[in-house]
């Protein structure tokens, strides 16, 4: 099979190019079927992937050689391993979920066919970033995603703030961005190569440079924060939830805020020869989702705040990369993907039912009239405040939360940790009480769901609660298949033994269902106007973007008005252009002097002038 | 051979007509200049002709006329018809292909 590899990208990809060259042949409804053929075609690739060795061994294709210099070169070149099959799984099955989701969702839009080709090349993007063997295809398909999440946060540009936030998405991912660039450029100049499997082989070799090990390391987790919204690049993401909500759950839930994990995952040799780095990694994850939980908390927009356990249950992952359960970092993504992209986008079909209103305080009681779905939110919810036994996310975050505690500095880590499965808890169960439940506080409408928008969210809702089953937690007599079957390539994570395992067990069982009762506590001040939402350090994310307007955007605002009224208008447009000008008006006015309209002058200089060439042509020749 | 007296009378024929054509001031007299000027490139076309052994010379000068013919009726039509819409016989009076650098820049930015 791996020489049908290139199917799996170049699927949403030809899709992407179809629609973006013949689309305006097509009805608009035929845009998103066009674009979902495509995306089923590349997750049935994936499922014959599954069927064939399922990444072991790994699958190689090299497609094109694309730059070659002197002896150095680098190709078009795909790569299938486990863990790369996890992320095109999640990409193409979710991504396919979501397709068949925006058929009708955005069926009443403007701009269909650029929202198609950009969600089609999103996917492409995305499979390019997780399946490149080597750094340069992957940093291709890194910033791919990058633009495709600007021009989708910012899909109804008619409206300014919209398309601000779609600007603002792009900046803050471009520190990031830049400081990847910068990692690959050091990996590059020490190592001389950019193939991952190459690098790798050379990281166990001797003589290693341990100050420049750390800085690649530290850029590629500046990167990781800044692509995956972790502190301290993390205001980009609730912001982006200016895009539709569809969008939100591919981009901004699923797939590629996770390329960070991805990353940090794929090399993580790279940051084992540096522990102080990967320590740093569970660090920022753990204050990360902390932060972000209690953001959530304090969220009034019902996007906003499923943003914002976005950034925190990224966090979590972090922090299992950090602790070296890259297994069950990778499970979280898979679940996160699962249960994210049903909240999102169930959360995008309320948004509908009461016509665009975002606040949840104006919701409520929606339970009886969309009972369908009610049960589908729930599942998500369920899954995401990690319910006991129940849910998804219990078997994938809980075991993070454990290896946490076995960490230099345990206690710190799974304090946090602990925390922020309160606060996850707490927030979800809020939303859904808020949203479904009491005395509706606002007037919903009736949104009759189609086939294709309930099928997805089943599914979903389904994976939300199974997929957990693949994975129990550590010690108990029932299979652990998905870390047995990483462990060849991640090693197996760490665990903890005898009373302590126990305790730590207990009290991650306990911690999500005291969330629901803070929950309920918090649903009650909210109900009666004394919400926390109105707690402004919480709700505007602990003044974040207040601090960065006021440290990076307002000077460099000032910088650049200074610029342009000192250097562009008096140098260049006073002494540059000004004396060009002048030069130029000189030099056509003295010319302009032979024009007077004397034909015989004329006459005359015709004449001087054929004298002249002539004279050249007889004599100095 | 004579042609060196034939070439001699040539330029001299060229260069009175191209000193008329500059120098005078009246548009029928230039006009008559410049077909002096032709008179003496037949003339020398003919001289050359002479002295290549050749009958290509004397069906240039053939050549030329006609075509001096031509071009006369076409200048003769131009100097009636400058006479008729702007009253001049004097070629210093037409100036009107002339670059006005002045109103060129009011009407500019």
């Amino acid at each position: 099979v791996s020489d049908w590899l290139w199917l799996v990208p170049g699927a949403p990809l030809a899709g992407a190019a179809f629609l973006a060259l013949l689309g305006g042949y097509l009805r608009p409804a035929a845009l998103g079927r066009v674009a979902a053929l495509a995306i089923l075609a590349c997750a049935v690739a994936v499922g014959a992937l599954w069927g064939a060795g399922a990444g072991a061994p790994a699958l190689h294709q090299t497609l094109y050689t694309w730059v070659a210099v002197g002896d150095w070169q680098a190709s078009i070149g795909l790569r299938v391993d486990r863990v790369s099959l996890v992320l095109i799984s999640v990409a193409a099955w979710v991504g396919l979920l979501i397709h068949l989701f925006s058929l009708s969702f955005m069926a009443q839009d403007y701009g269909e066919r650029r929202y198609y080709v950009f969600l089609n090349l999103f996917v492409a993007g995305m499979l390019v970033f997780v399946m490149a063997d080597n750094l340069l295809l992957l940093y291709l398909g890194w910033e791919a995603m990058g633009l495709c999440s600007y021009a989708l946060i910012s899909h109804w540009y008619r409206d300014a703030h919209k398309a601000w936030c779609g600007r603002k998405a792009f900046v803050v991912t471009r520190i990031g961005d830049a400081a990847l660039a910068l990692a690959i450029f050091l990996l590059f100049a020490e190592y001389h190569t950019l193939s991952i499997d190459a690098l790798l082989g050379a990281l166990s070799g001797p003589d290693l440079d341990a100050g420049v090990l750390t800085g690649v390391a530290l850029l590629i987790l500046l990167g990781a924060a800044g692509k995956s919204a972790q502190l301290p690049l993390s205001v980009w993401l609730p912001d982006a939830m200016a895009g539709p909500s569809t969008v939100s759950a591919l981009i901004h839930a699923a797939t590629m805020v996770t390329a960070g994990v991805y990353l940090i995952a794929r090399l993580h040799p790279l940051f084992e020869l540096v522990p102080g780095v990967l320590w740093l990694v569970a660090l920022v994850g753990a204050v990360t989702l902390v932060y972000a939980g209690l953001s959530a908390l304090a969220q009034h927009d019902l996007k906003r705040a499923i943003a914002y356990s976005t950034i925190s249950q990224i966090g979590y992952m972090f922090l299992g990369l950090g602790v070296g359960a890259y297994g069950l970092a990778l499970f979280h993504l898979a679940t996160h993907a699962c249960f994210k992209a049903l909240l999102f986008m169930s959360a995008g079909a309320v948004i509908n039912a009461y016509q665009g209103e975002h606040d949840i305080r104006k919701m409520g009681g929606l339970g009886g009239r969309q009972p369908y779905l009610r049960l589908v939110f729930l599942a998500g919810s369920l899954a995401l405040a990690a319910i006991p036994l129940v849910a998804a996310g219990f078997y994938s975050k809980d075991p993070i939360i454990e290896a946490a505690a076995t960490a230099r500095h345990g206690g710190l880590l799974w304090g946090l940790a602990i925390t922020g499965a309160v606060l996850t808890s707490a927030y979800a169960f809020r939303l859904y009480l808020m949203v479904f439940h009491g005395a509706p506080r606002g007037e919903a409408v009736a949104y009759p769901m189609a086939w294709s928008m309930r099928l997805p969210l089943g599914v979903l809702a389904v994976a939300s609660l199974t997929l957990g089953f693949v994975q129990f937690p550590e010690h108990w007599p029932l299979p652990h298949l998905w870390t047995d079957w990483l462990a060849p390539e991640l090693g197996t994570p760490p665990a903890t033994h005898g009373a302590a395992a126990v305790l730590l067990q207990l009290a991650g069982m306990a911690a999500p269902l005291a969330g629901v009762a803070l929950a309920l506590v918090l649903v009650r001040g909210e109900r009666a106007g004394r919400g926390v939402s109105s707690v402004g350090v919480l709700a505007s994310g602990g003044y974040l973007d207040a601090m960065y307007d006021a440290v990076v955007v307002r000077p460099l605002f000032a910088l650049a008005r200074g610029l342009q009224r000192l250097v562009e208008s008096w140098s260049l447009n006073g002494a540059i252009v000004g004396s060009l000008v002048w030069t130029a008006r000189g030099a056509s006015r003295l010319l302009s002097l032979t024009q007077d309209g004397n034909t015989a002058r004329y006459a005359s200089l015709m004449v001087l002038g054929l004298i002249l060439v002539v004279g050249y042509f007889l004599w100095m020749r | 051979m004579v042609y060196e007296a034939t070439l001699m009378v040539a330029a001299l024929l060229f260069l009175i007509g191209l000193a008329m054509a500059l120098l005078r001031r009246e548009v029928l007299f230039v006009l008559m200049g410049i077909e002096l000027m032709f008179n003496g490139a037949g003339l020398t076309a003919a001289a050359a002709g002479q002295y290549w052994q050749d009958s290509v010379g004397q069906i240039l000068v053939l050549f030329l006329m006609t075509v001096t013919g031509a071009e006369l009726a076409v200048a003769l039509v131009l100097v009636y018809l400058a006479y008729r819409r702007l009253r001049v016989t004097q070629l210093g009076d037409i100036r009107t292909l002339r670059d006005a650098p002045l109103l060129a820049e009011e009407s500019g930015p």
